[in-house]
C-alpha cells in the first residue's frame, strides 16, 4: 500500500475543507424549512444514539434543560452521503459520548434541532465541527 | 507529487468557487449568491471528443430554496412556467417542502418522503453526481441518488408508441452535430419534475440536449412539450455540468438509496415533530414556562 505522504494528506484534506464548505448547497428534500435558521441553540449532554440512514442521519441527546430536568434532543444532520464526503462516519457518535452541538431548532417547539453544513460540534471535548482550509468554523 | 498536488487543491478550488456562494442560500444575499452560482459558466477545461460524453458528472450548483424566485416557478427555469389551468391546479396540488411555495414537509406529499424513487427528471436537477457509460448501441446513465440507471438508445430505433409509465421514461437519441439530441417520454406522472412540485402529464416529451464543451464541462437544456399542463413548449435554463476525476469526493458514487423503513423512522422521529411540534418517540417539546 502506498503510504499517504504529509504533503499529500495535506493537499487531500484541502480538497476535502473546500468541497466541504460547498456541500451545504446539497439540500434535501426534507425539512429545512421547519427550523428557525435566526435562532442558532446550544444543545449540552449525552449522546443516547446515533443513526447513520437515509434520508438524513440522526443524533438523539439527553440535554439538561433549564429547570435541571433532562430534555430529549433529535437532531437531523446531513445525509450519510454527503457526510462522508464531509468527513465523517458512521462512528462519529457514540451512546454516552459527551456533546455540545449547536442547533437550529424546530420552529415547531419540538426539541428537534438541524444540524445540516454548519454547525458547531464538540465531541468528548475535542471539537468535531466542519471548518473550512483557514480554520474558520462554518457556522 | 506535486503535479497531483497541484490538481488536487486546483480541483478544491474549482469546486469551492462554484459550488460555494449556493451554500449561504438559506437567507437573501445567499439565494442571490445561489442563482449566481447556479447561473455561471464554469471555467474551460483542456479539447475533448464531444461525442464521448463517458464520465462521472455532478450538477454545478444546487437548488437553493427558491427565494427571489416565482411562486409558480421551477427549478427548470428562472421564471413563471406556462400552466394551463389544469397544469395549475395540479401544481397545487404538488405540497413541496421546498422553493417559492414550500411548506413544512409534514403538510407536504411530495412523492420521495415515502421513499419513492424522483425519477427522471427530478434526479437531473439534483446535485449528486452520475455516471455516462458509452456502447455501440445506446448510453447507460448510472445516477448515485438511489443508484438507478436508465439506457438512452442510439441504435437508430424509433421511439416505441406507448412506452410508459416509467419512472425513468424510455428515451432514444441521436447526435446533431455535437450535440447528443435525447428524446425522453412515457414519464410517470404521478412524480414530480423538480423539487418544488413542477407537474407534467403522462404524455409531455422532453427533449434533452447534452453537449460536452471541453473534457471538463457538459451542457443540459431540455425542451418540454406537455400542452396538458403547458400552454407551449419551453425550455429550461442551461445547466453545467462538471467532470469528477480521480481523487475528487464526488469521483466515487457511493450507495444513496432510501427505503420505506428508514423513511418511515424518519418521518417519525424527525419530520412530523419538527414540522408539527408533536412529541417525537425520542424528543420531548419544551413546555411554556410556569406561572
Amino acid at each position: 500500500m502506498r503510504k499517504i505522504t504529509s504533503a499529500r494528506r495535506a493537499s487531500l484534506l484541502l480538497s476535502a475543507g473546500l468541497v466541504a464548505v460547498s456541500l451545504p448547497v446539497f439540500g434535501h428534500h426534507g425539512t429545512g424549512i421547519a427550523y428557525d435558521s435566526e435562532k442558532p441553540t446550544e444543545v449540552k449532554g449525552t449522546v443516547t444514539e446515533f443513526q447513520w440512514l437515509n434520508p438524513h442521519a440522526r443524533l438523539f441527546i439527553d440535554a439538561k434543560g433549564p429547570n435541571g430536568a433532562i430534555e430529549r434532543w433529535a437532531v437531523e444532520m446531513n445525509s450519510p452521503g454527503v457526510m462522508i464526503r464531509q468527513g465523517w462516519t458512521r462512528r462519529q457518535f457514540k451512546p454516552g459520548d459527551e456533546i455540545t452541538i449547536t442547533v437550529f431548532p424546530a420552529k415547531s417547539g419540538a426539541l428537534v434541532g438541524s444540524c445540516i453544513g454548519r454547525c458547531k460540534v464538540i465531541v468528548n471535548g475535542v471539537d468535531n465541527t466542519v471548518k473550512a482550509p483557514d480554520g474558520n468554523e462554518q457556522f | 507529487m506535486r503535479k497531483w498536488m497541484l490538481w488536487s487543491i486546483g480541483a478544491a478550488l474549482l469546486s469551492f468557487l462554484i459550488l460555494a456562494p449556493a451554500a449561504s442560500a438559506q437567507d437573501a444575499a445567499g439565494a442571490r449568491a445561489g442563482a449566481r452560482a447556479r447561473n455561471a459558466t464554469p471555467p474551460p477545461g483542456p479539447p475533448h471528443d464531444p461525442h464521448d460524453l463517458n464520465g462521472v458528472w455532478l450538477l454545478a450548483g444546487g437548488a437553493g430554496n427558491g427565494a427571489g424566485r416565482p411562486r409558480l416557478g421551477s427549478e427548470w427555469i428562472q421564471g413563471e412556467l406556462p400552466l394551463t389551468p389544469a397544469g395549475l391546479e395540479k401544481l397545487n396540488g404538488n405540497h413541496a417542502a421546498k422553493g417559492p411555495r414550500g411548506d413544512v414537509p409534514a403538510k407536504g406529499n411530495d412523492p420521495i418522503s415515502d421513499a419513492n424513487v424522483p425519477g427522471l427528471l427530478r434526479t437531473l436537477v439534483y446535485s449528486r453526481p452520475f455516471q455516462f457509460i458509452q456502447t455501440s448501441d445506446k448510453v447507460a446513465q448510472l445516477f448515485e441518488w438511489f443508484r438507478i440507471w436508465r439506457e438512452i438508445w442510439t441504435d437508430g430505433r424509433k421511439m416505441p408508441e406507448d412506452p410508459g409509465p416509467r419512472f425513468y421514461g424510455y428515451s432514444v437519441a441521436q447526435w446533431d452535430g455535437d450535440v447528443l439530441d435525447v428524446d425522453t417520454f412515457g414519464l410517470d406522472s404521478r412524480l414530480w419534475a423538480d423539487e418544488w412540485g413542477m407537474p407534467f402529464s403522462e404524455n409531455m416529451r422532453v427533449r434533452e440536449r447534452w453537449h460536452r464543451l471541453d473534457r471538463d464541462n457538459l451542457e443540459l437544456t431540455l425542451t418540454f412539450t406537455d400542452p396538458e399542463m403547458y400552454t407551449r413548449p419551453f425550455t429550461s435554463e442551461t445547466k453545467h455540468f462538471r467532470l469528477q476525476t480521480k481523487g475528487m469526493p464526488d469521483a466515487e458514487m457511493l450507495e444513496v438509496i432510501f427505503t420505506p423503513m428508514d423513511e418511515k423512522d424518519f418521518n417519525k422521529t424527525i419530520r412530523d415533530p419538527s414540522s408539527l411540534g408533536i412529541e417525537g418517540p425520542k424528543s420531548g417539546v419544551r413546555q411554556p414556562p410556569q406561572r
